[in-house]
């Protein structure tokens, strides 16, 4: 019942324009761009961010998303990771949290953090790595936290008919690679109350 | 837990940042009703800065001033020369070894903020995924949000009135949604408790909500409706971490 083909967890609903005559056609196996196709390290399937009692704001990006059981993370040395704090409401990020992953010469991979802290903070993907001014990472291989009956919303899109199973995760037991971010709530605010978030990839 | 707390917040996130593309709504919603107007007017109560810095001047140089500044703040990366060196100190004799091209001579290849408002609202994708939220907030993509939910609204009304839920009209459902998705950010204010939409941890239930905002009257219906019923799955498959990483690990 799964679909076995890679599908961004973002791309969950994205057969809408099909069905409402936009003139985009897409299959089950869409991801949420014509230009993220068959490009899993750029392809961010879900961002998360959110603020905690102890200072600190988190912030997830996922991609790489329906990895199938066994396969390994996916790492691209040439895609840049951006994490962007607005903290004055002008739509323009104040602060950037920059993520890259590289190799050393034994063909592992590591990962560089840099912004919020002053020198960047680096180690091996699957560890956590604790830097300045609180900042603590994680990249690596992890269960797709999405979760969402896809199924029923292409079922829903091609009858018309809402049609969405609650039973039914299309992205249980699928990975995807995860970069994890902790940060200073005072470092990323710049003393405001209130902030926006957002995740980019480049290449 | 997404009750009454979730309206106050869309409320209170209404007027986190400023929203020209609302009075751009104004103008592209030909069929505008009056329930569509007065949840404008409700939503506007919200987001009185909004109103004001919706000038066609004003925005189109934020446009432009984004562009730069965008540009500008990808500079802000003032440690790529530097970071190999500390590499080294910091993996010892076996160093990894990292790109250090500037952000502002690569290419943005994807962005996201609100979960699948490229794959739900967006017909320009490959062009959303370049853009930037100042894009967004200077009403780049109002219209083509606003025929999608049209469209999704055309398909799925009736089944909606048909398990007795009121489904907003299309121009209404864009004015309620526009606070959260224009622009396409997670808005966090830390005042208040974390939890979708304010911020979004992996735990809630961004999509039945998400539907909710889009397909529901919000004067009638708690946008926590559907993620009530539930609609979709409720939860993740493997439980979430309580601590640092959050996200469970793989299969």
């Amino acid at each position: 019942m799964r679909v076995s083909t890679r599908i961004a967890g973002a791309a969950a609903i994205g057969l809408l324009a099909s069905v409402i005559g936009v003139g985009v056609v897409t299959a089950a196996d869409h991801v949420d761009a014509p230009g993220v196709q068959g490009n899993p390290a750029a392809d961010i399937t879900d961002f998360y961010a959110w603020h905690k009692d102890d200072g600190k704001i988190v912030a997830i990006i996922t991609f790489a998303g329906l990895t199938e059981v066994g396969q390994p993370g996916t790492y691209d040395a040439s895609t840049l990771y951006g994490i962007h704090i607005d903290n004055n409401a002008d739509n323009v990020a104040d602060e950037n949290v920059w993520i890259r992953f590289g190799q050393n010469g034994a063909g592992d991979w590591g990962v560089q953090v840099e912004g919020l802290a002053a020198e960047p903070v680096v180690g091996p993907v699957g560890t956590i790595i604790d830097g300045p001014l609180g900042l603590r990472v994680f990249a690596g291989l992890r269960d797709d936290p999405f979760f969402f009956d896809l199924d029923g919303y292409l079922a829903t899109l091609d009858t018309g008919t809402l049609s969405f199973n609650k039973d039914n995760d299309t992205f249980a037991l699928t990975n995807v690679t995860a970069i994890v971010v902790e940060i200073s709530t005072d470092a990323a605010a710049g003393g405001s109350d209130k902030i926006q978030m957002w995740a980019t990839t480049r290449q | 837990m997404m009750t009454t707390k979730t309206i106050q917040t869309f409320a209170l996130l209404a007027g986190v940042v400023a929203l020209p593309a609302l009075a751009g709504c104004n103008g592209d919603d030909t069929g505008s009703t009056d329930t569509a107007t007065a949840t404008m007017t409700a939503t506007m109560t919200a987001t009185t800065t909004a109103t004001t810095t919706d000038t066609t001047t004003d925005t189109t140089t934020d446009t432009t001033t984004d562009s730069t500044t965008d540009s500008t703040s990808t500079t802000d990366d003032p440690t790529t020369s530097t970071s190999t060196t500390s590499d080294t100190e910091t993996t010892g004799g076996d160093p990894f070894v990292f790109d250090d091209t500037p952000a502002d001579q690569l290419t943005q290849i994807d962005r996201m903020g609100m979960p699948a408002i490229n794959t739900a609202v967006i017909t320009s994708k490959d062009a959303y995924n370049a853009a930037t939220p100042a894009d967004d907030a200077n009403g780049d993509f109002v219209a083509e949000i606003t025929a999608n939910v049209t469209g999704l609204h055309a398909a799925l009304d009736d089944d909606l009135i048909g398990l007795t839920l009121t489904p907003c009209a299309a121009a209404a459902c864009v004015m309620q949604a526009a606070p959260l998705v224009v622009p396409d950010t997670l808005k966090l204010d830390l005042t208040g408790d974390a939890g979708f939409p304010n911020g979004r941890l992996p735990a809630d239930p961004v999509m039945d909500v998400t539907l909710a905002v889009v397909l529901l009257d919000l004067n009638v219906h708690d946008a926590g409706t559907l993620a009530g019923v539930p609609v979709n799955p409720p939860a993740n498959d493997k439980a979430f971490l309580t601590d640092f990483p959050y996200l469970a690990d793989p299969h």
